[in-house]
């Protein structure tokens, strides 16, 4: 290694050497000295000191850098020495790289921006990206759709732009696109969490991540710009820079975190009685059995327990008392990442380079659950007069074993919760079931589990014969070359490739519950998109007042997939689940291509260092609006997309004097119209298209519980004519954003305070509607229907100590929005998003009044489901009552059926009675949406030890505990703990009621009833399988230290001799502290992954993890 | 000058651009995967697989839960049992049949008129009345005139279920008329899986279709028992003639019930209907009582079970019960439609003994023996309604359901959506 540090040396050189302070006498560590004009520099040891030696031709100016203070530059005199001491102060000349890569000073920007630091990501440390974000930034809400390893993050800025379409940000790295979606090969709400591609990207190859979240910084995105842009610069290497070689080598250790409550009082069975595994269906199915302190094994040899079958107190076969099994502790285990990296970066005298390698090794929490990643990296730099060539290529490798989870019947957490307490899924070999078979099957094959067989698979089972595996090779990067004429006159040209293959292979063994007949699933997605740009650009002074710059240029987009998929359907024999070996086998093959072709062009105005005035228009010419069935015309597939914002420095207009306590104060405004992406490819016809089994398409012959037939069938091909009908005149959405906002700064950039409010408003949506069925067709596009978002931000940065062994700095990143549906197509009162038929997420209209105004707007996703009956009149003495003729009231009182008997020998008996009834249709039951994010990010160094830590708080929004709700059902949740037992006859038992609804009867009287909560309740309405939802909606806020960082640095200058220049130490600590009213597993979760629209479902996903982690980092 | 020279070049480029757009973009929207137009032989498959698959999968549960053929006991089927049913369970039923099957129907049609392929366009006629029929008997008034338009009419007008009848029998006589036409040059062929492309049976088909129909509405109208008999005398003359959807012991091919049961496993065989079974000695009780399971071998829970549209069995049966109503002698058709239920049933046996056991034939009787014949077929349901036999003691409550409540999508994105209280225990109109 220390063969590269040689390459610096040179001939005639004068040692200038001295000592840095603050203005207090205080020596300053780690300050920045820098030959002006070239990249020889040094940095200030523990006292303050230099040494650095200057090449005679390499010029007299030094420049002294420190954060938070005023940089200096000062000329060499005679002197050999230079001391200086610095002040603090505010560095107004940051560079923030905007849209297409263009380079601004970010005081001249009419729009918010926020950067988060390479450094930053990587303490994070987070296995994607993504994840890395949350909090980081204002207007930025991260979701992780599970602690699966390798599932599905979602982000998303300032609201929701589009009503089907993408929600997410576009991804850019070093200015091209770089693709982050996420492909189900299943159905969403059943099958693996899958990745979204943004996964594939090394976080420690990021040198900063820049955050355009409104129109204005996005404008020059065109049709893309409606939903933010992350633009992502990797690191590089620079001319002249010495060898850096840095290591670093992370360990982190997983556990799951919140679960939803268990019972574990009572047994399996039903009606009170204990009963086994057994062949008649109800009875063992749930766990509505006897109380655990009354049943004890009689050591019998039992094919289903080691400790024999369990008896009464009164048997004579008594012997030990049972004791509940802890299922879901034998099942998950603690995981594990290995992450590696190593990067080499440096430069001669004209070219920069770095490369970088990476491989990160996650074992699930979940048995068998992994995922993996390597990465390697290489970028140049380069500069010769007048061209300039820079290049990145990323090789990415990344995929790994999934489990089943979700809506699904070969579901790990469904036949996990299901399990009732006294029903051992590992067979006695406790968190060893995975590794034994023993555990979860018979030797001749057959399953073992708590339902004979049937029901769902045994976790254990899961996890050793449903494997998903899925290998990603992925390379994107870019080559962008510039060369200036004239500073008037630079050309530039970048072009920027991403292309992967995602291999994926399913297998369900025989005697699966998904797949019965055992099947197997082999997808092949091969993605290619190129993005190139072709632009000139300038800039320079008009007069010594105005200043100039501009940019035209040339961007197109050209994107395509292709996927192939063969499936395997009715294995022969098990233990080899391979196409080879299935007697029926289809494949399906889906193309999809788009081309984006844009011209743009910025023009910026400066006047005198305060102003900023910055014009901005692109038109986009879209492939996905061609109608087959139309003439071809350029202008219908045109679209054009304007911007203007503007900035004015008051601190610098009015000559504010650096001593007064407000030390910067911007205004700036921005408005711009962009577009919420192009309609899919194909949307302007209707096809016909074949069926297919285990499909889940609207045009698939099923019906909801079953996987259904498909075609080619018996021999025949059959196509139908798609329930989805296209539309030949759509048009991009339309997004049109206004942004006002103010930066402050006071003491010296101590305090810092960027407050922004935008208003935008995303009309002329491409929708796909539900239409009436009867007219032939489930969904139809339209263009037609607004979102309307409002929302502000407050980032608050303070610095309450900065001393030279001792410093505080605090941020806050305040985000509030909501993006409510401002109109649906005429006649459409909603849309569904995602989820179930009995309760998903929807979009509504507005209500409005006779008059046609609006009385009640509904925000972006709501949960839709079953609600309790409510009363919605008022009775002449003003008490609410419920009137049949009239509609649901969301904010009435829940109705109790006091109609009829309680007695079952009555005429007029009711089973309902004393029971909240049920509202006629299905009610808006919950706003997934939050009302605030807040973000506080504290960076502490004290002598060098570094403890940052980040507070991340989701305030309100609801979410769906589907998993509570079913799990109750099965008499499985702690809520079912406290409950009466059914009369012989199997009605409930008044006469030990236990509960009285809150509630009021139909005529207003308040509910008096005392209800029993028993298996009748539990396993009707009262559960997840009854029509109502309402009961299962919870708020979902959470309050959580998302990660909290020691680290300490031993450096050469502290340690000399030190054979490095820096050893770094770390510990990390994620999600440790995780508080929320939500009473099922973290509420950071989502059923659908990230892709989706419908957010807010939780049902039997993977649950969240907290995680520990060892970092050690060496640059030599 | 330099400069100059890009600066040009540039601008030289982009008309280039511009006049070669249409070539640059080509024909990149146009789906490499999904044709937009097809022939009619290739639809006709899918429609009558989604009609059996409708019929024989979620169909045959609900009414079989009301029926008491079935009993939901385990997960959404336990609650279902206690008649707790809400539109959203309807919503894979309703759009099966008409964004499905009836969609099929009328592309089909369309293609058929175009060409001249009379007897598609009658194939399409007969599996558009069938749904339709099940559809209105099911939920009453329903979209009929104005269904199928496409998205120019988004919110389609209920017809009373009278005038849908009276256009469901229109379209019956016309789609007769169509199949004794010649065959505009397409024969239709293997793609029909019901009948192999056999006209004929296809006309028989639509005689017992108008039949089942006639013997609805002689609630309202007794002449209808008559027109029903009219209507059999060009109907099945044998067990050959049945309307049956073949499907296969194959996991992508398997029949609904046999995946329901294999997959969910949630329904067990009715109580009641086996009690009645054991109380007559009804040999059929070891076919049709047997434990739900996923079992191969069973004769209407197999996987590749030939499932039954229409059948010679129930033709007898609505033959004998309108000779009962109409003062005829029931008798002849009655034991051949109870001869062919054992057959159905997969017994060989002799029913003589069994029959001898009845007693007089009367329409009491008729219904009794239809009700077991009918296992887990929809129409069960609807003779239930008209005959009120076997008297049903509801699951829970005071009355069995009548109707099955409109899909939710409809009710969302339809106004016209009929919204009564206590939806399922209201009644359709000949019912009443």
């Amino acid at each position: 290694m220390m063969l590269f540090c040689v390459v610096g040396l040179a001939f005639s050189q004068r040692t200038i050497s001295g000592m840095v302070s603050d203005d207090q006498g205080e020596a300053l560590i780690g300050a920045n000295i820098l030959v002006k004009g070239t990249t020889i520099g040094t940095v200030t040891d523990i006292d303050g000191k230099y040494t650095l030696s200057v090449p005679a031709d390499a010029g007299n100016t030094l420049v002294f850098s420190y954060t938070g203070y005023t940089t200096r530059d000062v000329i060499i005199g005679e002197s050999n020495i230079v001391d200086l001491m610095m002040s603090e102060g505010v560095t107004l000349n940051n560079v923030v790289v905007t849209a297409i890569g263009i380079s601004r000073e970010d005081k001249a920007l009419g729009y918010a921006v926020q950067e988060v630091g390479g450094a930053e990501i990587a303490e994070a440390n987070t296995v994607s990206m993504i994840d890395a974000l949350s909090g980081k930034a204002a207007g930025v809400m991260v979701n992780s759709s599970s602690g699966a390893a390798g599932a599905s993050s979602r982000i998303v800025l300032r609201g929701q732009t589009s009503f089907n379409g993408n929600n997410q940000p576009l991804l850019v790295v070093d200015g091209v696109r770089v693709n982050n979606s996420e492909s189900h090969s299943e159905r969403s709400l059943g099958g693996v969490a899958v990745s979204n591609r943004g996964m594939d990207i090394n976080p420690n190859d990021i040198e900063n991540v820049t955050i355009l979240k409104g129109a204005g910084a996005t404008a020059l995105y065109g049709v893309e710009g409606a939903r933010g842009v992350i633009v992502i610069t990797t690191k590089k290497g620079q001319a002249g820079d010495k060898v850096k070689v840095e290591l670093s080598s992370n360990v982190t250790l997983q556990t799951i975190t919140n679960m939803v409550g268990l019972q574990n009082q009572f047994s399996q069975g039903s009606g009170g009685q204990w009963s086994g595994p057994g062949t008649s269906f109800f009875p063992n199915a749930v766990s509505w059995g006897a109380n655990l302190d009354t049943l004890y094994y009689d050591g019998s040899d039992y094919k289903w327990d080691k400790n024999g079958q369990i008896v009464g107190e009164s048997s004579p076969d008594r012997g030990a008392k049972v004791t509940p099994y802890d299922n879901v502790g034998d099942f998950f285990k603690t995981g594990y990442i290995l992450n590696n990296n190593i990067s080499v970066s440096g430069g001669t005298d004209k070219l920069g380079y770095r490369i970088s390698g990476s491989h990160l090794h996650q074992s699930g929490v979940t048995p068998n659950n992994e995922f993996s990643r390597t990465n390697f990296g290489i970028s140049t730099t380069s500069k010769l007069d007048k061209f300039s060539i820079s290049s990145n290529l990323n090789f990415a490798k990344s995929g790994g074993l999934r489990i089943q989870q979700g809506s699904n019947v070969s579901g790990v957490m469904l036949g996990l919760l299901r399990t009732p307490s006294t029903f051992d899924n590992s067979n006695g070999f406790g968190a060893d079931g995975a590794d034994n078979s023993e555990a979860y099957q018979f030797p001749d094959n057959s399953q073992r589990n708590y339902r004979a067989g049937g029901g769902y698979d045994n976790p254990f089972w899961i996890v050793n014969n449903t494997p998903f595996r899925d290998n990603v090779y992925r390379m994107f990067g870019s080559v962008n070359v510039g060369y200036e004429f004239h500073p008037w006159a630079k050309v530039g040209a970048t072009i920027g490739t991403d292309f992967y293959t995602d291999n994926r292979q399913q297998k369900f063994e025989i005697g699966s519950r998904a797949q019965p007949g055992g099947q197997i699933i082999e997808d092949q997605i091969n993605y290619r998109h190129f993005d190139t740009y072709f632009n000139l650009s300038g800039n320079g002074s008009l007069t010594p007042d105005f200043s100039l710059s501009y940019n035209v240029g040339m961007n197109v987009y050209d994107s395509s997939s292709k996927s192939n998929g063969i499936i395997g359907n009715g294995i022969s024999f098990p233990g080899f689940v391979h196409v080879g070996n299935a007697a029926n086998i289809s494949s399906t093959i889906g193309n999809s291509n788009t081309k984006t072709v844009g011209l743009y062009g910025v023009l910026d105005i400066g006047y005198k260092n305060f102003a900023y005035l910055t014009f901005t228009g692109r038109n986009d010419w879209l492939s996905s609006l061609i109608a087959p069935t139309r003439a071809f015309n350029s202008s219908d597939i045109s679209v054009f997309y304007p911007s203007v914002s503007g900035s004015l420095i008051l601190s610098e207009m009015f000559k504010i004097p650096s001593t007064s306590a407000l030390s910067f104060a911007k205004l700036r405004f921005s408005f711009a119209q962009v577009g919420g992406g192009a309609p899919g490819p194909y949307s302007t016809s209707t096809i016909f298209t074949a069926p297919a089994a285990n499909g889940g398409t609207i045009n698939d012959v099923n019906d909801g519980w079953t996987n259904g037939i498909g075609f080619p069938y018996d021999g025949r091909t059959g196509f139908t004519y798609s329930a989805l009908t296209g539309s030949d005149v759509l048009q991009p959405s339309k997004t049109r954003d206004y942004e006002f906002g103010t930066d402050l700064r006071f003491f010296n950039g101590r305090v810092g305070v960027e407050a922004t409010y935008y208003s935008r408003n995303s009309g002329n949506q491409i929708i796909a509607i539900n239409v009436s069925n009867s007219t032939g067709f489930q969904r139809a596009f339209v263009n037609s229907g607004e979102l309307g978002t409002n929302g502000g931000e407050i980032v608050l940065n303070l610095s309450p100590i900065q001393r030279k062994d001792f410093s505080w700095d605090i941020g806050f990143n305040f985000s509030k929005w909501k993006t409510v549906v401002k109109s649906l197509p005429e006649g459409v009162p909603n849309q569904y998003l995602d989820g179930f038929t009995g309760t998903g997420v929807y979009n509504f209209a507005p209500e409005t009044d006779e008059n046609g105004n609006v009385t009640r707007e509904f925000e972006f996703g709501q949960i839709y489901g079953g609600a309790w009956q409510r009363t919605n009149d008022v009775n002449a003495a003003g008490t609410p009552i419920y009137n049949g003729e009239l509609p649901y009231n969301p904010d009435g009182e829940v109705v109790i059926d006091n109609t009829g008997s309680s007695d079952p020998s009555s005429p007029f008996y009711n089973p309902n009675y004393g029971y909240p009834e049920q509202a006629t249709g299905n009610q808006i039951i919950g706003n997934p949406n939050p009302d605030f994010l807040l973000g506080i990010n504290n960076s502490i160094n004290f002598k060098g030890v570094r403890l940052d830590f980040l507070i991340d708080i989701k305030h309100g929004g609801d979410m769906w505990n589907g998993t509570k709700g079913a799990a109750t059902f099965f008499g499985r949740t702690d809520i079912t703990e406290d409950r009466v037992q059914l009369l012989p006859n199997g009605a409930s038992d008044y006469s030990n009621g236990n509960y009285i609804f809150d509630g009021v009867y139909a005529t207003g009287e308040p509910n008096q009833i005392v209800a029993p909560l028993d298996q009748n309740w539990f396993t009707g309405n009262g559960g997840g399988f009854g029509n109502v939802a309402e009961h299962f909606i919870e708020d979902a806020s959470y309050y959580r230290l998302r990660y909290v960082t020691l680290g300490y640095d031993l450096t050469r200058d502290l340690i000399p001799g030190l054979p490095f220049s820096k050893i770094g130490l770390s510990v990390t600590g994620r999600n440790l502290i995780i508080l929320t009213p939500y009473t099922g597993v973290d509420p950071e979760t989502s059923l659908v992954g990230s892709s989706s629209n419908g957010q807010g479902l939780d049902y039997f996903q993977m649950p969240g993890v907290q995680s520990y982690s060892f970092g050690l980092n060496i640059t030599f | 000058m330099k400069n100059n020279k890009i600066i040009i070049l540039i601008a030289l480029l982009l008309p280039v651009f511009f006049t070669s757009c249409e070539n640059y973009f080509g024909d990149i929207n146009v789906d490499p995967d999904n044709p937009t137009a097809v022939p009619v032989n290739v639809i006709l498959p899918v429609a009558e697989a989604r009609l059996a698959y409708a019929m024989g999968g979620d169909a045959s549960r609900f009414t079989g839960l009301f029926t008491q053929h079935i009993n939901g006991v385990g997960r959404q089927f336990a609650v279902f049992n206690r008649y707790n049913i809400i539109g959203s369970d309807l919503d894979a039923l309703w759009s099966n049949l008409y964004s499905g099957v009836l969609q099929d129907s009328r592309q089909m049609l369309i293609l058929a008129e175009e060409n001249g392929y009379n007897h598609y366009a009658g194939i399409s006629k007969a599996l558009e009345a069938y749904s339709f029929m099940f559809l209105t008997d099911m939920f009453g008034d329903i979209p009929y005139t104005e269904a199928l338009v496409g998205t120019s009419l988004l919110q389609p007008a209920f017809d009373s279920q009278e005038s849908v009848y009276a256009g469901i029998f229109e379209t019956i006589t016309d789609a007769k008329r169509l199949l004794t036409l010649d065959d505009g040059g397409l024969p239709v062929s293997t793609d029909d899986i019901i009948y192999g492309g056999d006209v004929s049976k296809w006309i028989k088909f639509c005689s017992v279709l108008e039949a089942r129909g006639r013997l609805h509405l002689a609630t309202k109208d007794a002449s209808n028992y008559q027109r029903a008999l009219d209507a059999l005398s060009s109907g099945f003359t044998s067990r050959d003639d049945d309307g049956r959807f073949q499907f296969n012991p194959l996991a992508t091919e398997a029949a609904p019930w046999f995946q329901y049961l294999e997959q969910r496993l949630d329904t067990q065989v009715g109580e009641s209907y086996v009690a009645l079974m054991e109380s007559l000695n009804d040999p059929r009780v070891a076919t049709y009582g047997f434990p739900h399971t996923a079992d191969g071998d069973h004769p209407v829970l197999q996987q590749g079970r030939n499932y039954p549209l229409l059948t010679f069995t129930e033709a007898k049966f609505i033959e004998a019960e309108a000779l009962a109503k109409t003062n005829g002698d029931p008798e002849a058709a009655f034991e051949a439609a109870v001869a062919s239920s054992f057959m159905d049933a997969a017994l060989e046996d002799d029913p003589a003994g069994y029959l001898g056991s009845l007693g007089t034939v009367t329409a009491d009787v008729i219904a009794v023996q239809k009700y077991i014949a009918m296992f887990n077929d929809p129409e069960a349901f609807n003779d239930w309604r008209r005959t009120g036999i076997p008297a049903l003691t509801p699951n829970v409550g005071a009355q069995v359901p009548t109707k099955l409540p409109y899909a939710e999508t409809e009710r969302l994105s339809n106004s016209n959506t009929p919204q009564p209280q206590d939806e399922i225990f209201t009644k359709v109109w000949w019912d009443n």
